[in-house]
């Protein structure tokens, strides 16, 4: 006897059984389906306004890798850019790109967000994007997002605390915002650890230059960090080489930021770049187009994706948004072979245990500390700087993503703001 | 101290040069306000040319020639074709501009070249800058064809009718102000701050521009206008190498700024236009039309 299910008066119950079955797996596997995988797709065009050139920046240049990236994965995407707009040119760049057939248009720099958001209305098929840099305006189909870059900060300050013999660490920073406040937390928190782990004491200076690219500037800043404050260990919050060069000129090691300089770009090699951290914005770009291919009229309009967010790349590399890289080498092999050694094996332990933690969601050092405030950072309208030795958030409580995006305007206690 | 001295030292280096070719320019009344862009070319290709090569000798001569040449073209403009001295300069920095950010973004980075040698601490051009101010103050005040380049400045009807060919001269001068903006780029991509990134000079030209007013036309006026600037400058960036812990960094910033205006309403008084005027070459920035 047949079992009872396989009667044909059940025929179409063990149809209905299979679609349900079929929609149960594809539902439970956590994400959307890759659509490469799911055969013809209707084409999308990705176009993306970059403020600078793409060429020899690590800003626009991961950005433009990002898209060249997706277009590899998805042969239905098809990326299309414009260099150097600014903010005058937004609006008609966007437009341009539309009426040629763009339907998601990001621009990878804050003054972008205000204009693209003003014209989202216009074009309701369209998906809009803008990264954060404190304003977090959405709309239904205007997106705002950003990496959870301090994860790999916070990694790179347990690699940089360990190595500096002098204790002295310099950051060559931009100007007092949320961008580089968070970031640089990530890193100082880092570097904390690190002392406390070796139980030694690391100070880190801060020197701003105005902006995010001073080429003179950011070079001068960072000779009087390693001539008068005695540096060993250099990173930037700016985004020309200037610094890098300036760690080759004086022997002393560099911590990278936004891109592998090292493995993408040639700039300099592993005996001055003691680690970097390499941002993959296809994770990002990624989920919004996905929310397109689903035909989703309500896509996910605030992206904050940090380590435990990944992808698949098209050779089949899984990658999350951020990550140490350096030489192309992720992870504890991202560390300058010459720098290992000078490290100790404790560290790099804790820095695999904490990657590998982060990569699944269960650690955070911004859940893991608390905050409290050195008195200086941006006052806000309405967000006054903490004062000096206020607790803002306790250790171990999950600081809100609005927070961290929005309202992060003091500095952690113990840095050390130069004049 | 000394390291502010010595970075001033350095930073002068890539303002006199820039601003005594420029000088040499206006004393035969060619105006450039392009200087900029010249220094962008020059830098640009003297850091290219450097790295291909592996040699600074290439990489300085790239940087002359390129501003050399960009130096003739605003003299057939300015000087053949009559144009507009002010558009043809602005022409030829938003060109510079633009080109240098094209050719050059493919470099951007560290020219990872051994380190030009520093004798007594301080980079060679800046010994050659002062070797240059004063052959340029001998030049100008001291020689024959100084004399040319000053009568082709000031008055140049008088100059032809005493046998001076005031086009050929300016042309020269014009060429060798180019070349000179060309080196003071190359200063900076060579030796000052050996990375490339786009329009890394941030208003140096400018900077340098302003000096030849300051100067009044002066080479070693010039050159002091250059070390003092540059130190204030040096000062503003980094108080901590004298002056550790006072005052806001936003204050030190806006030092160089703030003399500047103070300078600039000096000498925009009556009393210093009477005094000093005269420096001024009186046919500068005027087309010159044999008659």
């Amino acid at each position: 006897m047949k079992p009872l299910l396989s009667q044909p008066r059940f025929a179409v119950f063990r149809g209905f059984a299979l679609v349900v079955l079929l929609t149960l797996l594809v539902g439970s596997s956590g994400r959307a389906p890759a659509p490469a995988a799911a055969g013809p797709q209707k084409p999308v065009t990705l176009a993306i306004l970059h403020f600078s050139v793409i060429k020899g920046t690590t800003w626009s240049g991961a950005h433009h890798r990002a898209a060249q990236r997706l277009a590899q994965k998805y042969p239905n995407v098809k990326y299309v850019y414009r260099e150097e707009v600014g903010p005058d040119a937004t609006v008609p760049f966007a437009k341009e790109l539309i009426d040629n057939g763009a339907n998601i248009v990001v621009g990878n720099a804050e003054f972008m967000g205000l204009p693209l958001g003003t014209i989202a209305d216009q074009y309701p098929n369209v998906y809009f994007g803008s990264v954060i840099a404190s304003d977090l305006t959405q709309k239904r189909n205007f997106i705002r997002f950003f990496p959870r870059q301090y994860q790999a900060l916070y990694l790179e300050g347990l690699i940089a605390g360990a190595l500096t013999r002098t204790g002295n660490i310099g950051i060559v920073s931009a100007f007092p915002n949320i961008q580089v406040i968070r970031r640089t937390a990530g890193f100082y928190l880092g570097v904390q650890d690190a002392a406390k782990a070796l139980g030694k004491r690391v100070n880190v200076y801060v020197k701003y230059v105005g902006d995010w690219y001073k080429p003179t500037e950011e070079r001068d800043v960072a000779r009087t960090l390693a001539s008068q404050f005695k540096v060993d260990v250099i990173t930037q919050q700016t985004d020309s080489g200037s610094p890098l060069d300036v760690a080759q000129e004086r022997r002393i090691w560099f911590v990278g930021k936004d891109m592998d300089v090292v493995g993408f770009y040639g700039w300099s090699n592993t005996n001055t770049v003691a680690v970097s951290f390499d941002t993959r914005w296809e994770v990002l770009y990624d989920r919004m187009i996905r929310d397109f291919l689903a035909g989703n009229q309500n896509p996910r309009t605030m992206l904050y994706l940090g380590m435990k967010d990944t992808m698949t790349l098209a050779d089949g590399t899984v990658e999350p948004a951020v990550d140490i890289m350096n030489n192309k080498k992720v992870g504890v092999d991202a560390i300058s072979p010459r720098a290992k050694p000078l490290i100790s094996a404790s560290i790099l332990k804790l820095v695999n245990q904490r990657r590998q933690q982060m990569m699944k969601g269960q650690w955070d050092p911004f859940f893991e500390h608390a905050f409290i405030s050195n008195g200086t950072g941006l006052a806000l309208k309405g967000t006054p700087i903490p004062a000096k030795g206020s607790v803002v958030k306790k250790a171990r409580q999950t600081p809100s993503d609005e927070f961290l995006l929005g309202k992060f305007n003091f500095d952690l206690e113990g840095m050390i703001i130069l004049k | 101290m000394l390291e502010l001295l010595t970075r001033s030292f350095e930073a002068s280096t890539i303002l006199v040069l820039a601003a005594l070719g420029e000088l040499i320019s206006q004393r035969a009344g060619v105006l450039n306000v392009g200087l900029e862009g010249l220094m962008l070319f020059g830098g640009t290709l003297a850091f290219i040319t450097a790295q291909s090569t592996g040699s600074y000798i290439l990489g300085v001569l790239a940087g002359l020639a390129v501003g050399g040449f960009l130096g003739l073209a605003h003299g057939f403009f300015s000087i053949t074709l009559r144009g507009d001295q002010v558009v043809s300069g602005m022409g030829l920095w938003i060109l510079s501009f633009g080109l240098t950010t094209y050719i050059g973004s493919p470099y951007t980075g560290p020219l990872g070249m051994e380190r030009i040698q520093t004798p007594f601490g301080l980079s060679p051009f800046v010994y050659l800058a002062v070797i240059l101010v004063a052959a340029a103050w001998l030049l100008v005040f001291r020689t024959g064809p100084g004399l040319a380049i000053r009568s082709s400045g000031e008055n140049p009807s008088a100059a032809e009718v005493s046998g001076i060919n005031v086009a050929a001269i300016r042309y020269l001068c014009v060429t060798f102000g180019g070349m000179l903006a060309g080196l003071s780029g190359a200063t900076y991509t060579l030796s000052y701050n050996p990375v490339w990134n786009y329009n890394f000079l941030g208003g140096w030209g400018f900077t340098s521009l302003a000096l030849v007013f300051f100067s009044m036309w002066n080479p070693w006026i010039l050159l002091a206008g250059a070390s003092m600037f540059a130190a204030m400058w040096q000062l503003s960036l980094s108080p901590e190498l004298v002056l550790p812990g006072i005052l806001s960094r936003y204050i030190w910033r806006t030092l160089p700024f703030v003399t500047t205006i103070v300078i600039l309403s000096i000498i925009s008084t009556p009393w210093f236009r009477t005094r000093w005027g005269l420096a001024r070459p009186e046919a500068l920035g005027r087309p010159y039309a044999k008659e």
